[in-house]
């Protein structure tokens, strides 16, 4: 995980999320919230430049998908944890989705996501050399 | 060899196999000629002669006009033609008539049997129809021989040899392969027996032998037929004997007596009448037109035309006669009764045309006639019963039997022509008696009356009709009580053969002829003195003819001075019975004396009498002209004294003998009145006689017919009364003022009647029903010519009835009285209690069951629901029999359950389906629908009872549980990882395995606690989770709260409702603090004191926790605690809020505020 890098946590139940936001702290990230609920985590999106994200999918109002449609639009990696699957609107739409069925380590999940981040940073900067 | 024998072959144009079998087995040179007559295709050419070419030698030769028919050749008929032949040359004319009047076989064949005789033969082979049975009939009526072809033994084959056999005309039915050889051996017969024959082929020998033949015929089968024409007698015995291959009539005799019956067959043969309807159409037209049409018009509403018809043989004839006379009567009114006795002396023919039924095709009816006169039955037709009814018919012998009087019209048609004239005379003096004044006889084409001119007028010459004379001295000829005494010779010994028997017999007649010229004038008389025959010598010096009407009285034609001794003589003989002879009785003739005898004797039985004169020649007797001339003169004088004495005496007594015989006279004068008067008394006793033996024979008619109906009546009434029984329907007939007429045995269960009952009025019947109507009832179906119909019981209960009265018509549908018919019914209507029983049954069942019930027919046809189903659907029967009941179905759905249900219907399956069916609010709910199949004893389905069950309630539960399952899973797996972020969170600061152990225990409790807290209020209890519930929960395992007896805590704050996940993070919040005060802070201690309190605006929660009395705190702590750390970010992530830690000197306090709205979902 790069250092610093900002890490919105969207996960309504607190043991979950402290759990992941320790974890994210662990590697030395940033964690943003965690947001309980979609309203709290498109307002956090849309006032920090966040790196990356972990999402869960059944939140207080709702599920998931506005979320992760807009991180998607804004070309944001992340990853989602679930203990019921993707909505399948959404499964069916962006098939990439990178998902991971709950009980789930912590750390595999930042694990995956750190290497999404790094992925994006090296492509970029590849991007920005050669231009 | 004299003329060959020609062999007439009829087929139809299938026939062709039967044609070649029948050559294959002719001999090349048989001496017979063959003509075959085919029913051909006028249109198209016939390969028949080159067909035929090919199987036999003889040369086959398509027939042409003129063609002489030779031996050994085979003619064919050409095509589109009719063939006949003249003169044994073939006469062809074309065209062919119409197909529905072509009749080629019995053309070819009628024209055949006259032109040949018996040396015509006839094959009928295979062939539909009926051609060649009247020329089979023909060729049998002129003597020739007749076959046909058999199917197998001697029956014959379906159709054309069928038809004609049924006719009882052909001679053998023979199968084809023997037909050659029969043919053979008639051949070989004809040519033994020819040289007995004269020139028209009658057997010379056979006249002498027909006196025994027809004595024992006679005897045998009671009639008569010596006095029919001998030519005839003798043409169809010989028939007999050539079908039997009998050479002699000796033979025949000694046959005959063998096997006695032979002379039935010779019987039948002797019977043999052609007939048929409208025999000689334009006769009976003309009849109709002259005749019959007068008659039926001069007769009144209560007259009766009266017509016999004589030799009526199987009926054709009188029914004809009936058909014109109902035709005739047509549009006229009033009708005379019509009565038409028809006689024959053939029983068997009489039998056959009192039953009126024919053969198709009716021969001589038009299409017309058929269709109004006659009734199909089966393959016959049957006579109109309305013309059957005007026809008596008898067995009945116009020669021995008395016959009809007072009649209108006889037709004796082709009967006189078998019988000889003495025969006619007789036969037409019974016509002449019985017919009224003016009456008419019609006779057969070649009959005449010319014999009887005296009896009858022509009226028609052309068609035989006759008129009667009024003649006055005629009467019934005497009916003889039998026939004519017939000796029977006994055999000679040894017959001559052949030849030798005609040459004695020519010169018998040749001698006869000769002394014919000897012998004295005779005449023959019967016992009325009427002359019967003269002799071949002269009569004229004996009698004369008298003046007036040609008379044949004896006494009229005798010359006068003969009258007297004849009658004399003729007394004489009728005493004694023997011959009488008078000797020399003087006559003047020609003015000179002779002397004659006259010699009468008695012949036939004394039924007539020869009278014969025998003249002695001229002159006086012998001793008055021859004297002796010796005589003296002296006797001479005495002599003459003597004479001159005596002659004065002879003078005195002659005056005494003239007053004598003038006394005589005038006795004999009165003698001759009162004769007068007896002789008319007598008369008058003979016509009343005959008149009697008339109306006698007229009754015996009548009788017959009668007891023949009797008996049928009798059967018919055995039929009716059995089939009443065994309908078990008790039956009373009443009539219109309600007397019985009759009942049958049932009636007795209801009625307490007898059969001497009949007669009364069922009114005074004891009746056992429960049912007082009864002659209202009546009355009302005799007005208005109704059923009525009705239930009745009877009085005790035990059986019930379905009367029904209805009006009694008679056959000529009159209404006489009514029928009353009562069927019991008792077991009929207890079982249809029990089916309504049942039926009650289940139409309760159907309708108390909460499923929709239903009930469809083998076809799918769905023809009752149950008031289920109309209540939840708000529809009626009308929309929603048959398949209207796809109306209710859900559009999605209603294709794949029709299907699904058809299918089920073709192959008998149970059904089950599942489906959605629109209910009265217009919502759907899904059913189950369940049917099974009802099947009849044949396996085949009659109905099927289906229900629908409401499975929307399951269905809805089902997802529920559903739903709930998803989320328990959710839940675990959402459990498990909030163990697992417990675990890792709590490793993280723990320092020994036990303190992490605590830690986990610790948090899990509150975590667990929180969750007990929602839960409680998902029990639906009363209680909703409350910040203060939780508050006490998670401080329970450190301290009491206020109110208990260790209370170190105290809790202060308004009602809080909490909720999900923020109770747990609440929880989590609450028990780290509490974990850290009971290690480090106020809990510490005994003397540490904690106090909670909040508060709560529309914005936000304030929770404070201060803690008093535990050990002195120095400030915060260098390094912020991991429950800290998490208690701060539950509250900034999960509550939208601010923790502040103060940490003064006496203690902790610490600040919370969250946002009112993360509180509650």
């Amino acid at each position: 995980m790069p250092r610093g890098a900002l890490i919105l946590i969207v996960e309504d139940n607190p043991v979950i999320a402290l759990d992941m936001a320790f974890a994210v702290e662990d590697v030395g990230g940033t964690v943003l919230g965690p947001a309980a609920s979609i309203k709290e985590a498109l307002a956090l999106i849309e006032k920090k430049a966040i790196a990356g994200a972990i999402l869960d999918v059944n939140l207080v109002d709702g599920e998931i998908s506005p979320v992760a449609e807009r991180l998607i639009s804004d070309a944001i990696p992340f990853v989602i944890q679930t203990g019921v699957g993707l909505p399948s609107d959404l499964a069916s739409r962006f098939p990439d989705i990178v998902m991971r069925i709950k009980p789930c380590a912590a750390t595999d999940m930042i694990e995956l996501l750190a290497a999404m981040i790094t992925t994006k940073r090296q492509s970029e900067t590849c991007q920005g050399r050669t231009s | 060899m004299g003329r060959p024998l020609i062999v007439g072959i009829g087929a139809s144009a299938g026939g062709l196999d039967a044609f070649k079998s029948f050559f294959a087995n002719v001999p090349v040179n048989t001496g017979m000629a063959f003509v075959l007559v085919q029913h051909l295709s006028p249109d198209h050419n016939s390969m028949l002669a080159e067909l035929l070419g090919r199987v036999t030698e003889l040369p086959v030769i398509e027939a042409s006009d003129g063609n002489q028919v030779t031996a050994n050749c085979v003619f064919v008929i050409p095509p589109d033609a009719t063939m006949t032949i003249v003169g044994g040359r073939l006469a062809i004319i074309k065209p062919a008539p119409p197909r529905d009047r072509r009749r080629p076989i019995d053309t070819f064949l009628q024209s055949l049997a006259e032109d040949q005789g018996e040396n015509a033969i006839c094959i009928i082979l295979s062939g539909t129809g009926s051609d060649g049975t009247l020329g089979v009939a023909a060729i049998r009526d002129h003597g020739g021989l007749t076959l046909a072809q058999a199917e197998y033994d001697h029956h014959a084959l379906p159709g054309m040899p069928q038809s004609a056999a049924a006719s009882g005309q052909v001679d053998e039915v023979l199968a084809v392969e023997a037909m050659p050889a029969r043919l053979a051996a008639y051949q070989t017969y004809l040519r033994d027996v020819a040289g007995a024959k004269d020139a028209e082929g009658l057997r010379t020998d056979a006249v002498q032998h027909m006196t025994t033949i027809m004595g024992a015929l006679r005897a045998r089968s009671g009639h008569d037929f010596s006095e029919y024409k001998e030519r005839t007698l003798v043409r169809r015995l010989q028939r007999r004997m050539q079908l039997l291959n009998i050479d002699t009539p000796a033979n025949y005799i000694k046959h005959f007596r063998d096997k006695p019956e032979e002379l039935d067959a010779l019987f039948r043969e002797l019977l043999i009448g052609v007939t048929q309807f409208f025999r000689d159409p334009d006769a009976f037209a003309a009849l109709s037109g002259s005749v019959l049409k007068g008659l039926v018009a001069g007769k009144g509403a209560h007259e009766t035309v009266r017509i016999w018809v004589a030799g009526c043989a199987t009926g054709q004839e009188a029914y004809t006669l009936a058909i014109l006379l109902c035709e005739a009567m047509h549009g006229q009114n009033p009708k005379p009764r019509i009565q038409i006795f028809a006689t024959d002396i053939d029983d068997r023919a009489i039998a056959f045309a009192r039953i009126g039924r024919f053969r198709r095709p009716v021969a001589g009816v038009s299409p017309e006639r058929l269709e109004r006169w006659f009734k199909p039955a089966g393959e016959d037709v049957c006579i109109d019963p309305a013309i059957r009814e005007m026809c008596v018919f008898s067995t009945q012998s116009i020669i021995k039997d008395p016959p009809f009087s007072k009649l209108d019209l006889i037709s004796c048609r082709n009967l006189l022509i078998y019988i000889d004239p003495a025969l006619q005379d007789r036969v037409m003096r019974s016509f002449h008696y019985a017919l009224v004044p003016g009456g008419q006889l019609f006779l057969g084409s070649s009959e005449s009356v010319t014999r009887s001119a005296r009896l009858f007028t022509a009226t028609d010459k052309k068609y035989r009709i006759f008129e009667r004379r009024e003649t006055r001295e005629l009467s019934l000829p005497d009916l003889p009580a039998r026939g004519r005494v017939i000796e029977t010779p006994p055999l000679p010994a040894h017959q001559p053969a052949g030849a030798g028997v005609g040459a004695s017999d020519r010169l018998d007649k040749t001698a006869r002829r000769v002394m014919e010229k000897y012998n004295p004038p005779h005449v023959v008389i019967d016992r009325q003195y009427q002359i019967l025959r003269f002799s071949a010598a002269s009569m004229g010096r004996y009698l004369e003819p008298a003046p007036g009407a040609p008379n044949f009285s004896l006494f009229a034609m005798l010359r006068k001075p003969l009258r007297a001794p004849v009658r004399a003589l003729l007394q004489e003989l009728q005493a004694s019975k023997a011959a009488v002879r008078h000797g020399n009785l003087p006559l003047r003739v020609d003015g000179r004396p002779h002397l004659i005898t006259l010699i009468a004797e008695s012949i036939d039985d004394g039924e007539a009498m020869v009278l014969a004169f025998q003249d002695a020649g001229p002159g006086l007797s012998k001793g008055l002209i021859e004297r002796d001339g010796k005589a003296t003169s002296e006797a001479m004088r005495s002599l003459e004294q003597d004479l001159l004495t005596t002659r004065t005496q002879l003078l005195s007594t002659i005056d005494e003998l003239e007053v004598a015989s003038e006394e005589m006279k005038s006795s004999n004068e009165e003698y001759q009145s009162v004769n007068e008067e007896l002789q008319s008394s007598n008369e008058e006793l003979e016509t009343s006689k005959e008149e009697m033996q008339s109306i006698n024979e007229e009754l015996q008619t009548i009788n017959a017919e009668m007891s023949s109906k009797n008996t049928q009546l009798m059967h018919l009434n055995s039929d009716i009364k059995n089939l009443l029984e065994s309908t078990e329907i008790a039956t009373l007939f009443l009539d219109e003022s309600l007397r019985i007429k009759s009942f049958t045995s049932g009636v007795a269960d209801i009625f307490n009647v007898r059969d001497t009952d009949i007669g009364r009025p069922i009114t005074e019947i004891v009746g056992l029903l429960d049912y007082s109507d009864l002659q209202r009832d009546v009355k009302t179906v005799l007005r208005k010519l109704t059923i009525t119909e009705r239930r009745v019981a009877l009085k005790d209960d035990t059986m019930v009835f379905e009367m029904r009265i209805r009006p009694y018509r008679t056959i000529d549908n009159v209404i006489d009285g009514v029928v009353c018919t009562f069927v019991d019914i008792t077991s009929r209507e207890a079982s249809e209690i029990a089916v309504r029983a049942s039926e009650d049954q289940f139409h309760a069942l159907a309708e108390s069951i909460p499923q929709l019930a239903w009930i469809m027919d083998g076809d799918g046809y769905i023809f009752w629901y149950n008031r289920r189903w109309f209540e939840y659907t708000n529809t009626k029967l009308e929309d929603m029999q048959g398949w209207g009941w796809q109306g209710v179905h859900h559009p999605d759905e209603v294709d794949r359950v029709v299907a699904h249900l058809k299918h089920c219907i073709a192959n008998g399956e149970v059904w089950e389906d599942t489906f959605p069916l629109r209910g009265a609010d217009g919502q759907y709910r899904w059913f189950l629908s369940r049917a099974e199949p009802m099947r009849d004893e044949t396996g085949k389905i009659v109905r099927w009872f289906g229900t629908n069950t409401d499975i929307e309630d399951q269905r809805r539960g089902e997802e529920l549980r559903e739903l709930l399952l998803k989320e328990m899973d959710h839940r675990v797996k959402n459990l498990f990882a909030i163990v697992g972020g417990v675990v890792t969170m709590s490793a993280r600061a723990a320092r020994t395995p036990q303190e992490l152990a605590d830690t986990i225990q610790g948090r899990l409790g509150a975590l667990a606690d929180a969750h007990l807290l929602i839960r409680a209020r998902d029990d639906k209890s009363a209680r909703k989770a409350t910040l203060d519930m939780l508050v006490k929960a998670i401080l329970a395992p450190y301290i009491g709260i206020a109110g208990a007896n260790d209370a170190r805590a105290t809790v202060q704050g308004p009602k809080v409702l909490v909720d999900g996940e923020a109770m747990t993070s609440l929880a989590l919040l609450l028990h780290e603090l509490a974990t850290n005060a009971a290690k480090y802070g106020a809990l510490s201690v005994p003397e540490g004191r904690l106090q909670i309190s909040w508060t709560l605006d529309a914005k936000q929660l304030v929770l404070e926790w201060r803690e008093t009395g535990g050990p002195t705190i120095v400030g915060p702590p260098t390094r912020e605690g991991f429950g800290s750390k998490l208690a701060r970010r539950a509250v900034n992530g999960q509550l939208g809020g601010e923790l502040a830690f103060d940490w003064r000197v006496k203690g902790l306090v610490v600040r919370l505020s969250a946002a009112a709205e993360s509180l509650l979902p």
